[in-house]
């Protein structure tokens, strides 16, 4: 299975964010998506989840191109996670989960949308959390709840906004195992945005580095990361440190101007 | 595993029982207010005489006065409480606010204004009073109104991008703007039209009848199937419009449908009983400490509550004081708002995010 993005254009008004983005991520492994602040990750993966309306270019999953599809259709194949989200009203952990249903529920619940709840409760490892209410749960729990809900929705796509961006270091590695995990397991489309260039580095398959909305390189991790790419897109010049448990990237000091 | 699913089973369950439980009460209290009232009358009694034909004298006054007085207004009364629940429990699901009601987008004070204008003006112009003879007016100029609020609330927001916080912000200040246009008719208008005025701004069921009744009726079955049927659908608003759009929800037609269908049974029901506005924003949140967020529950119960709590203050409203009523409004709150804390403050888990 193969998510396609082909030659995407989307903004705001007249002012496109982002154009000719063209690359694709394979069930399986899990695509980091790379840039500076306002670069339009964001705006990109809010095109790719159906949020935005694209301007110009095709989402294809497998040929099928996604934004021709009906929205509850589009739902059973693609979750998508925001970076910051916050109920209305208090839910309990489970309640929330078995939101993730909604696509496939006509009014009343079945025995599988339980079933599959509580298979993805114990998967994340958030089973005693379910009568908990979604703000007396920790960062980390949170986070996983949000996951548990992409999840029930049986999605081949999951993606994720910055899903790291507020946990501690255990936690950032803990969510980032995981996603490994469902990305091999569930044989899904793992795509994200994330700042964390150590975590990009060492989680990653695939990543996409982004500069001034458009394309900058794509391809395995491993061999475009590297301190050129790194210091051409962000501006800053970084040291990659080779460990036994990934690479790391270290910042220097040197602000660079970075080139139109 | 299977213990634990019988759990989440059990708990819905017992939720539609709460439900069940209060549409009995309300039935209940909707029999025990048809027996109160200045005119004693045994609603058993009445029906045995209907059936058998064995008629008292009064018999005659004693129907009429059941059938063409107390039946509609305790009918209204209920359809008005189940109106501003149903409306209020939409409007706080919407715009994600639990301060939300059925009159944050201006409705009520556009509504009073209407009926100002047709109780100040209207005498001027047709040069009679239309308090007594021409209520009707006074609810369709209210209702009106109420619409030309909305219409304006619309327009701004659909301007601005259609945001929530704009949506807020211009329901305030299109309040504030009818309120003023209500102030300058209390200015000038005469002592007795000033007390009609303020009576109705208090609210009431005086002057219920069958047609008013006919007229909110088919709205308010409308509004309660359209929303149930899209149930799932307020329940995945609950966790932000980007995830409910990605679960399959049409965030946009959702939000202008149901947005512009409640609001409009909300100033339909007002414009036959004054403004009762604090039951639209207690009822929902009452019902969601009983039944939780599930909206199929939710729905269901915030209406109920309504019509109960307003049926409640209504049959207390016409009888404590008896022969004399008192505004409708004013038991509402009287009974309202210690019920409300009560339930605020008795309950362990929130109502509202903190």
């Amino acid at each position: 299975m193969e998510l396609k993005m082909e030659g995407i254009k989307a903004g705001y008004g007249d002012k496109m964010v982002v154009s000719d983005i063209t690359f694709s991520a394979q069930a399986g492994k899990v695509t980091g998506i790379v840039g500076p602040n306002g670069v339009g990750k964001s705006t990109l993966l809010k095109c790719i989840a159906g949020l935005k309306k694209i301007q110009e270019g095709k989402i294809l999953m497998d040929g099928q191109d996604l934004s021709a599809m009906e929205r509850t259709e589009r739902a059973k194949i693609q979750a998508y996670v925001p970076q910051k989200s916050e109920v209305s009203f208090p839910m309990t952990v489970e309640e929330f989960v078995l939101l993730g249903r909604k696509p496939y529920i006509q009014w009343s619940l079945k025995a599988d949308d339980y079933k599959i709840v509580e298979e993805n409760l114990h998967y994340l490892g958030i089973v005693p959390l379910r009568e908990k209410y979604l703000d007396e749960i920790s960062g980390g729990e949170y986070q996983k709840v949000m996951l548990a809900r992409a999840l029930v929705q049986e999605p081949q796509i999951l993606l994720l906004d910055e899903p790291t961006s507020a946990l501690d270091i255990r936690h950032q590695i803990e969510v980032m195992k995981i996603l490994r995990k469902i990305a091999s397991e569930k044989r899904c489309v793992v795509l994200l945005v994330m700042h964390d260039l150590s975590l990009i580095a060492r989680f990653t398959d695939q990543a996409l580095f982004m500069k001034n909305g458009k394309k900058e390189v794509f391809g395995d991790t491993a061999e475009v990361m590297s301190e050129q790419i790194v210091e051409c897109v962000f501006g800053i010049r970084v040291k990659i440190l080779q460990t036994e448990y990934g690479n790391v990237v270290i910042p220097m000091e040197d602000l660079v101007c970075i080139t139109e | 595993m299977r213990q634990n699913n019988k759990t989440a089973k059990q708990t819905d369950r017992f939720r539609s029982m709460v439900v069940a439980i209060t549409a009995m009460l309300f039935v209940i209290l909707f029999v025990i207010s048809s027996h109160c009232g200045s005119a004693d009358i045994a609603i058993l009694d009445l029906i045995r005489q209907c059936i058998t034909g064995d008629r008292q004298k009064n018999f005659q006054s004693v129907f009429y006065i059941f059938t063409q007085v107390r039946l509609p207004r305790i009918v209204l009364c209920a359809l008005t409480g189940m109106a501003l629940g149903l409306s209020g429990c939409i409007m706080q699901n919407l715009l994600r606010n639990p301060l939300a009601s059925p009159f944050t987008l201006g409705v009520s004070s556009g509504a009073s204004f209407g009926a100002a204008l047709a109780m100040v003006i209207g005498p001027i112009m047709l040069q009679k009073n239309l308090w007594s003879s021409g209520y009707s007016l006074v609810a369709c100029n209210a209702f009106w109104f109420g619409c030309v609020s909305l219409g304006i609330v619309c327009l701004v927001s659909k301007l601005c991008k259609n945001s929530v916080s704009i949506l807020i912000l211009t329901g305030s200040a299109i309040s504030s703007l009818f309120s003023a246009g209500v102030s300058i008719l209390k200015y000038i208008s005469s002592s007795e039209a000033l007390k009609n005025l303020d009576i109705w701004l208090m609210g009431g069921f005086w002057a219920a009848n069958w047609s008013a009744v006919l007229t909110i009726l088919p709205f308010m079955v409308a509004c309660f199937f359209f929303t149930m049927k899209f149930a799932w659908d307020f329940n995945a608003m609950n966790a932000g419009e980007d995830i409910a759009a990605t679960l399959g929800v049409n965030v946009k037609r959702l939000k202008n449908i149901s947005l512009i269908l409640v609001t409009l049974v909300a100033s339909i029901s007002i414009a036959f009983s004054g403004v009762i506005g604090f039951i639209g924003l207690i009822a929902p949140h009452i019902a969601r400490s009983l039944v939780g967020v599930d909206n199929r529950k939710l729905i269901p119960e915030s209406a109920l509550i309504g019509a109960l709590i307003l049926l409640l203050s209504d049959t207390v409203a016409r009888t404590v004081l008896l022969p004399k009523e008192i505004p409708v409004g004013i038991i509402t709150s009287l009974i309202g708002v210690p019920f409300f804390i009560f339930i605020l403050t008795g309950k362990k888990k929130k109502i509202w995010s903190a």
